[in-house]
């Protein structure tokens, strides 16, 4: 046995007293809060058609509670930090709801883009749209994943329909999400490292912000910490 | 209970221990270690459903890591080696109780990346390039800090890649 195995054999020495068990009852309890409805769209159709797309629901994780209570009141209209090269449609050929969200991620299938889409779940009848990941290339525009929010309102302040962060369609979709309140910086760590989201104000809710981080600074989901939302002074919107 | 949440259950009494365990390594703190844990299967759960039939463990690890990352300051301590140990004996696994208090004590004094490096690749056997992806450093980096840490432990690693076979990271 080397030193190299000697401390490999003290890393692993159980310690003198266990651990306590996880509390599993909590844990769920927890993480049921911070799942949300999603739904990865299979196909080729585009978004028109989405209707007779086979939906895959499954759920997604939320980093933060749907609506957490405000530390501070939301200031007066901010001016919303611009991403590197958002563009934005304001004649979609798709029923999204407010302009098209560009993110400036160029893929073979197209540009990555989120918008927002009209849901109608009868058991969640304060849940009137989610937010969809998609490509636009020319005029055409394809969703891939949709997420909406589960509990409550989905314009209760706070964030929701935190998704992404995860490869489909051979594509790595960022990590998106919106923000109901006057957010003008959106954070989270990556690393121990503060990274910035990139915004654009909702045009049919300019208290809505939708919001996703370039995925060469946050590849997944799970490298990310609770986000932050701050306003236009700098003031922390959420604890 | 859902089939679903008897695999996540039956996930947790598997790999409790050792991640909690690893979460110790990183904090030195059984309290911080066992929130880390509890926060870590807590966002494993929340993703269950397309985390399951993969890598639940990886995902339960990284999340695990960056949630003690994030609990440092920010970012990584590099300077925050004190002094270095003195010469301890060579490791003994006979004297583990000598040995685990020199471990603990030891773990202290590196930084947090180096302590982070340490953990990820001789606990947990994860090959150089993962560490590098776990912490969003590159692999050269991860490379001096491994031998930086180990050189503070007085441990001597010539070819730490010939030791280290396996790196399954399980």
């Amino acid at each position: 046995m080397n030193d190299l195995d000697g401390l490999r054999a003290a890393l692993r020495q159980p310690p003198g007293e266990p651990f306590a068990e996880p509390d599993l009852a909590r844990i769920m309890r927890d993480g049921t809060r911070l799942r949300r409805r999603r739904r990865v769209l299979t196909g080729t159709a585009g978004i028109a058609a989405a209707a007779a797309v086979v939906l895959v629901v499954v759920f997604a994780i939320q980093l933060r509670q749907p609506a957490p209570a405000p530390v501070a009141q939301p200031p007066a209209p901010v001016s919303v930090t611009p991403a590197p090269t958002p563009t934005t449609s304001r004649a979609p050929a798709v029923p999204a709801i407010g302009d098209v969200v560009g993110t400036g991620i160029r893929t073979p299938a197209g540009e990555i883009v989120l918008y927002a889409q009209a849901v109608d779940i009868p058991e969640l009848p304060n849940v009137r749209f989610g937010l969809a990941a998609g490509f636009r290339s020319g005029e055409s525009l394809q969703a891939v994943l949709l997420s909406n929010e589960t509990r409550g309102s989905d314009l209760s302040f706070g964030f929701h329909a935190t998704d992404g962060g995860e490869v489909i369609r051979d594509t790595l979709i960022p990590v998106f999400g919106y923000f109901s309140g006057r957010a003008a910086r959106i954070t989270t760590t990556v690393h121990g490292k503060t990274v910035d989201a990139h915004l654009a104000t909702w045009t049919a809710d300019a208290t809505v912000v939708i919001f996703w981080f370039d995925p060469a600074e946050v590849p997944n989901s799970a490298v990310l910490t609770p986000l932050i939302a701050y306003d236009a002074d700098g003031k922390r919107l959420t604890k | 209970m859902a089939r679903g949440d008897e695999e996540f259950a039956e996930f947790v009494r598997a790999s409790s221990a050792r991640l909690t365990h690893a979460a110790f390594l990183l904090t030195g703190d059984r309290h911080q270690a066992e929130d880390a844990a509890q926060t870590a299967f807590t966002r494993t759960y929340a993703a269950w459903s397309r985390v399951r039939h993969k890598d639940a463990y990886g995902y339960a690890r990284t999340v695990l890591v960056n949630h003690v990352i994030d609990g440092w300051r920010r970012p990584f301590r590099e300077y925050a080696t004190e002094v270095l140990p003195e010469q301890q004996d060579r490791l003994d696994v006979g004297k583990s109780v000598t040995q685990h208090a020199w471990l603990t004590a030891v773990l202290k004094i590196l930084t947090d990346r180096e302590r982070a490096v340490v953990v990820l690749r001789h606990f947990f056997d994860l090959p150089e390039t993962e560490v590098a992806r776990e912490l969003g450093v590159s692999v050269g980096t991860v490379k001096s800090t491994n031998s930086r840490a180990l050189a503070k432990l007085r441990i001597e690693a010539a070819d730490p890649e010939d030791t280290l076979i396996g790196g399954s990271g399980r």
